[in-house]
């Protein structure tokens, strides 16, 4: 088989995530679950298939599809794109996977001690999570998204319920998997129409005929294309926890075991966001007739919900997780502004694509702050945070800023991706969008303010609490956070370059696009 | 083939609803795990039937891994409701309330 | 109307009857057999629609194993206990008037769209499958095997490598679904709800 070496180098990251997985959960057989290295072995792993990714990126650039089919199996004499397609754009979701993973892997090491007796399955299944998010990354063919899709959701159930003697995770990870499991049939059932349109699953042949200008002749396509997209649209949706499918993340997030919740907030969001722009935007965008309104339509929900809903909550888990939403509502609105150029010839999607990067490190290093206070207080109330101030100021400051590049403050990176995305809106023509973005951001100071005005001013009736001892790896953690925020935000030009190139390597459908 | 292969098409539609309405009306979780396979089931009647319309043995490719991806679900999903059920004493959705939702 | 027509209507009328039965079940133990039911059904109208190989599986994994870990949890949960309590009134009629208007809205749009199932002509290599289309049993035109025959779907998965990553990611997914069932259900290490997170000897020495 002549296709061996480019699975070897292509799916290097993916092999070796597998590998690892593997190992790790024979590890934990050998050492009988006792506490070990596996938190470790998972590390180790992630670092690996991290510099695999960087190599390949850096060596191989552009674009190779892996698992062709030119064998005697194809058609017509003719080749089969790859089912999976490793190019710029899937690098730069699998080292935003990957690096977010260690992130949390590194923030959350010690938080799993002593809670549960599975901990070569807790690790196994975050490495399968991310060898899901890498496939949903790269996916080029329906049956690899939808089962890329089932393997990253059904993994988040079973990570969301894992401490199954604490009824609120196992409440949580049934919300979630009710949830998802509809869901997933609406998505399933909108791709077996693209199947009855399009005439096969390769995402490259469907995009193909949406190109094709005589499919508009077709009477009656438009009636059939619409709910097909619409359903596609809410699996992908779920997953990205956009309103209204979003009912089971505040329950999952304050559920999960917290850094699970980090995880959730980062990892699927942003392999959604993958699969997305390269279904919608990469192939589709000659269809966006039939799914820009209703996507339009979900910005617009989860950016007014998200930041609203957000005002109430007591747990600042569910506080994240509502911001969480309304964050997605800004990526997407980015998504909705096909067209639009914005500051340094930034086009919509590379607008998308800064605005992920930005996001994935501002908000792993607020769950990283999270983690700890939990572990220290054994909570996740507001009230755990009263005087964190005193007892930590590290933890304090970076939180603020966190927050402060969460809702947009100039210089942080926050500033930079909201910037884009709304520039790119206005250009796009997605104007009353981009207004009740802006309006919906001043919101969302007071909710971020309700927790900072705990930690610098709240009144301690417990009298004094000492001061919280912070781990190596938190620090670590939080303090390569603000690194990047601040970074992102005073020199942004690399990144933006960055974001730019990657979005110009599914050009071709962009430029379309543009014309449309 | 003298069944059309729209027939088909609408009949799944018709229990895809049905699931629908199964997860919509039912407040036990066991039965709207039944209902979501009932509308795993209508998909991949959809998708048996636009593949026979098209001549696609991909259609069938990817009902043979659906039907793999919904076994496993349904484990995961049972294995909630054991544990739901161990901690509750029930299985209705809305007895299921510790966190407000 | 000839016989296929009408073998397809008795068909499809008890497979809507059996799905409302389990829909509106009041036993648990009779919603899964109306299951069953729906399941063999389908599996007829894969027979009908030339996938023998999909029916089998159909019949094996879904009206087989699924079916049996649903009726093994009934009654290892106690079938009596998990009595079916009727849903309040405002859900039930939010519920049929939502699931009307998408019954409704889907089938006109499959009934609309029809010609919109034929838009696949429009690729090219499409052209000559869609010829072919309406005459009994599409041929393979290399091996001369039947549509839907297990030869046909065993080539397609195997003969070429494009179907590796689906058929790999299958395999990990069961992994993960059964780590998870013993994970989450599991009875073993003293734990069931009463136990609490805190430390047992020998499992978790920090």
């Amino acid at each position: 088989m002549p296709h061996i070496p480019s699975i070897l180098t292509h799916f290097s990251p993916e092999l070796i995530l597998v590998v690892g997985m593997l190992l790790v959960l024979t590890y934990d057989l050998w050492v009988r679950g006792r506490e070990g290295l596996q938190a470790n072995l998972a590390i180790i792993t992630t670092v690996l298939a991290l510099v695999a990714t960087l190599v390949l990126w850096v060596t191989m650039p552009g674009s190779h599809p892996v698992f062709e089919a030119c064998g005697p199996g194809a058609k017509a004499g003719t080749c089969r794109p790859g089912a999976f397609i490793s190019d710029d754009f899937t690098h730069f979701f699998r080292v935003l996977g990957l690096l977010g993973t260690l992130l949390v892997l590194i923030s959350g090491q010690t938080y799993m001690r002593g809670r549960t007796a599975f901990k070569g399955e807790f690790y196994a299944l975050v490495l399968s999570a991310v060898l899901a998010m890498n496939l949903m990354a790269g996916a080029n063919d329906l049956i690899v998204i939808a089962l890329a899709i089932e393997f990253l959701s059904i993994t988040s159930y079973i990570l969301t319920a894992f401490l199954r003697h604490d009824g609120l995770s196992i409440e949580g990870g049934l919300k979630y998997f009710l949830y998802g499991s509809i869901t997933s049939a609406a998505m399933l059932f909108g791709m077996s129409y693209l199947l009855g349109i399009g005439g096969s699953t390769s995402v490259p042949a469907l995009a193909a005929i949406a190109r094709n200008p005589e499919l508009a002749q077709v009477q009656g396509y438009a009636n059939i294309m619409l709910p097909a997209l619409a359903l596609v649209l809410a699996g992908i949706a779920f997953k990205i926890a956009l309103v209204p499918f979003h009912q089971w993340s505040p329950d999952a997030y304050q559920a999960a075991p917290t850094p699970v919740t980090a995880f959730l907030s980062v990892g699927p969001k942003a392999a959604g966001f993958a699969v997305l722009i390269r279904l919608f935007v990469g192939s589709f965008s000659s269809l966006s007739a039939s799914w820009l309104g209703t996507m339009g339509l979900l910005c617009l929900l989860s950016m007014v919900v998200g930041n609203v809903a957000a005002l109430t909550q007591g747990n600042v888990k569910r506080m994240m997780a509502y911001s969480s939403i309304a964050q997605a509502g800004y990526m997407l609105l980015g998504v909705v502004s096909l067209g639009g150029k914005t500051l340094m010839g930034l086009d919509s999607v590379g607008a998308v694509l800064f605005f992920i990067l930005t996001y994935v490190f501002t908000n792993l290093g607020a769950f990283a702050v999270i983690i700890a206070v939990e572990q220290a207080t054994g909570s996740a109330e507001l009230g755990a945070y009263r005087g964190l101030m005193r007892r930590s100021p590290l933890l304090a400051v970076s939180l603020v800023v966190f927050f402060l590049s969460l809702v947009g403050v100039p210089p942080l990176a926050g500033f930079v991706a909201k910037f884009a995305v709304f520039g790119a809106a206005v250009t796009g023509g997605q104007v009353p969008l981009a207004v009740v973005g802006v309006l919906t951001g001043v919101v969302s100071v007071v909710y971020y303010f309700g927790v900072v005005r705990e930690m610098f001013f709240g009144a301690s009736e417990e009298g004094q609490p000492g001061p919280i001892r912070v781990g190596m790896g938190t620090t670590f953690v939080v303090l390569v956070a603000l690194l990047m925020t601040l970074v992102v935000g005073l020199w942004p030009e690399p990144f933006i370059t960055l974001a730019n190139n990657v979005a110009h390597s599914i050009a071709p459908a962009l430029q379309a696009a543009g014309g449309h | 083939m003298s069944v059309p292969p729209g027939h088909f098409m609408a009949l799944s539609a018709i229990l895809f609803s049905i699931g629908v309405l199964g997860v919509l009306l039912r407040r036990n979780v066991i039965i709207v795990l039944m209902s979501v396979e009932l509308m795993l089931n209508a998909v991949n009647l959809t998708w048996i039937a636009a593949g026979r319309a098209l001549g696609d043995i991909d259609s069938h490719i990817f009902v043979f891994f659906s039907l793999t991806v919904a076994a496993a679900e349904v484990a995961v999903g049972l294995a909630l409701v054991v544990a739901i059920y161990r901690s509750l004493g029930r299985t209705d959705v809305d007895d299921i309330s510790m966190l407000n939702g | 109307m000839n016989p296929e027509m009408a073998f397809f209507y008795a068909v499809a009328l008890l497979m809507i009857a059996t799905a409302f039965g389990m829909v509106l079940a009041r036993d648990m133990v009779h919603g899964v057999l109306f299951m069953v039911g729906n399941f063999v059904l389908t599996a007829v109208l894969y027979l009908l629609l030339n996938a023998p190989f999909i029916a089998a599986v159909q019949l094996i994994v879904y009206a087989g194993a699924i079916m049996v870990l649903f009726l093994f949890v009934v009654m290892l949960l106690g079938a009596q206990d998990l009595s079916l309590s009727e849903p309040a009134g405002g859900r039930r009629i939010i519920g049929v008037a939502a699931v009307l208007i998408l019954g409704s809205l889907l089938t006109f749009v499959v009934k609309e769209g029809l010609p919109a199932g034929t838009a696949a002509g429009l690729a090219e290599e499409r052209l000559p499958t869609l010829a072919a289309f309406g005459r009994e049993g599409v041929e393979d035109p290399q091996s001369g095997a039947a549509f839907g025959s297990p030869q046909m779907v065993g080539e397609a998965l195997y003969r070429e490598p494009y179907h590796i990553v689906p058929f790999e990611l299958v395999s990990l997914l069961l992994l993960v679904a059964m780590m998870g069932a013993v994970v989450i259900a599991s009875f073993g290490k003293g734990g069931v709800a009463a136990a609490g997170p805190e430390q047992r000897p020998g499992e978790d020495s920090a």
